[in-house]
């Protein structure tokens, strides 16, 4: 049932292909800003490239979680998730998993390029992905409980930014400080183990959050 | 088709709605509704629009909340029946297919997750005269025919209990031919129906057969 839900969640993810272009061009065009509007030296551009690629990879994977599932909402698929004698929490696990597949992936694939692009040096590319693939996870898992509490009403955009953000911070906070300090030639394998162990948190909890909200947002 | 179990031959009603009460915002929508439906019956919610059917139908397959009352499948609540889940079936205004998938594709998966024999399929889609549009993306289909699609989740599912909102909506006269023939069919098997319609049925044994609960 978990594959089966997983496998049509991909093929939609891929014929609707907008859903994952806007937010990795989003990421790619963010980043690029910030040297433009700031005009650093590459030694000032090298502090503050963890910060930047991490804020704009949180916003891109935020943006993308709008439609996480408002589609399901709309055309009544999401009701007939809720009726399956399968449990909900299970289907939200799916979903969030097939939608990271595409968006964080696409965003960890990204993200050296963008590194090399502000002067990481090279060493840390390896940590800026690691840490992106644990982060975006867990920023998938923390922000599909914001898009399930907001599918019901219509323009949730700019709500479920507010109720999120907040919750990303810490994954914020050691994934962009792993970056810093292996950017530094120090050891980031803490703030790699705090990114794992916060993704286990999300990934334990998150699943039920969603489907409490789903049904929430169906009555 | 459906399976006939062992423990209703005992006369007590498989679903039973006591004193179901509903409010929306400050309105009071209903109040005080009960009814109770034996295997092989047929209730159909009338009522003006507005007055709370597909609340009530909601509220029936656990998909809202009452203000009081409760809703028992075979004694439990059906809030705490896995029972109900797994024997019945709900097609609300939504069809809830995918557009960007084609409509075996849709029906496929649906087969999956309703654990139904896939090889069934075709049939199925014979059945509903689904067979000129399979192929094509479920985004294309006029709004009879995806509602015709969304029917053969019905047939897939192989539900005792069918919960049905509007199922004549779109559907030109052929199409409600089809579909109150798998409903008389499912009445002779023992099935049960709770249906809105706005419109009569066309066939005198549905007509016949039917009980009208009437919200006002």
């Amino acid at each position: 049932m978990f594959a089966t839900i997983f496998k049509r969640e991909l093929m939609l993810v891929y014929r609707r292909r907008s859903e994952w272009v806007h937010p990795l061009a989003f990421f790619v065009i963010v980043v690029s800003l910030f040297p433009l509007g700031l005009t650093p030296g590459p030694q000032t551009l090298k502090l503050i490239a963890p910060g930047i690629i991490w804020v704009s990879a949180l916003l891109a994977s935020l943006l993308s979680l709008e439609h996480l599932f408002r589609s399901d909402y709309e055309d009544g698929a999401l009701e007939q998730f809720v009726l399956l004698p399968y449990p909900l929490a299970a289907v939200g696990l799916a979903k969030v998993l097939a939608h990271w597949c595409v968006t964080g992936l696409s965003l960890c694939i990204a993200s050296p390029m963008l590194g090399i692009a502000l002067n990481l040096p090279s060493d840390s590319l390896k940590v800026l992905m690691l840490s992106l693939l644990l982060g975006t996870f867990s920023l998938s898992l923390i922000g599909a409980i914001g898009a399930a509490l907001t599918v019901g009403l219509g323009r949730g955009g700019v709500l479920i930014a507010l109720l999120i953000l907040p919750l990303y911070v810490p994954v914020l906070i050691f994934g962009a400080g792993a970056v810093d300090l292996s950017a530094h030639g120090l050891d980031a394998s803490g703030q790699l183990y705090f990114l794992a162990a916060l993704l286990i948190l999300a990934l334990t909890l998150a699943p039920f959050a969603i489907a409490a909200a789903i049904k929430v947002s169906l009555e | 088709m459906v399976p006939i179990e062992t423990d209703d031959v005992s006369g007590k009603p498989c679903l039973q709605v006591d004193n179901l009460s509903c409010v929306r915002g400050d309105r009071l929508l209903f109040k005080d509704v009960n009814f109770k439906l034996h295997r092989g019956e047929l209730v159909h919610v009338a009522g003006p629009n507005g007055s709370g059917k597909t609340t009530l139908l909601r509220i029936v397959c656990n998909l809202t909340w009452p203000e009081s009352g409760q809703a028992l499948w075979r004694g439990e609540p059906i809030n705490r029946s896995e029972r109900f889940q797994r024997e019945s079936a709900y097609i609300g205004h939504q069809d809830g297919l995918k557009s960007e998938l084609s409509t075996l594709e849709n029906l496929r998966f649906h087969s999956r997750v309703l654990n139904a024999d896939v090889r069934r399929l075709p049939t199925i889609v014979q059945q509903l005269e689904l067979n000129r549009c399979q192929y094509l993306l479920a985004g294309k289909l006029s709004a009879g025919q995806r509602r015709r699609a969304a029917l053969a989740r019905l047939l897939l599912a192989e539900r005792v209990l069918w919960i049905l909102d509007e199922p004549f909506t779109a559907l030109d006269r052929n199409g409600r031919q089809v579909v109150e023939n798998l409903l008389e069919q499912h009445l002779e098997n023992r099935g049960l129906v709770l249906l809105t319609s706005h419109q009569a049925f066309m066939s005198t044994h549905l007509t016949n057969h039917r009980r009208e609960l009437s919200l006002s």
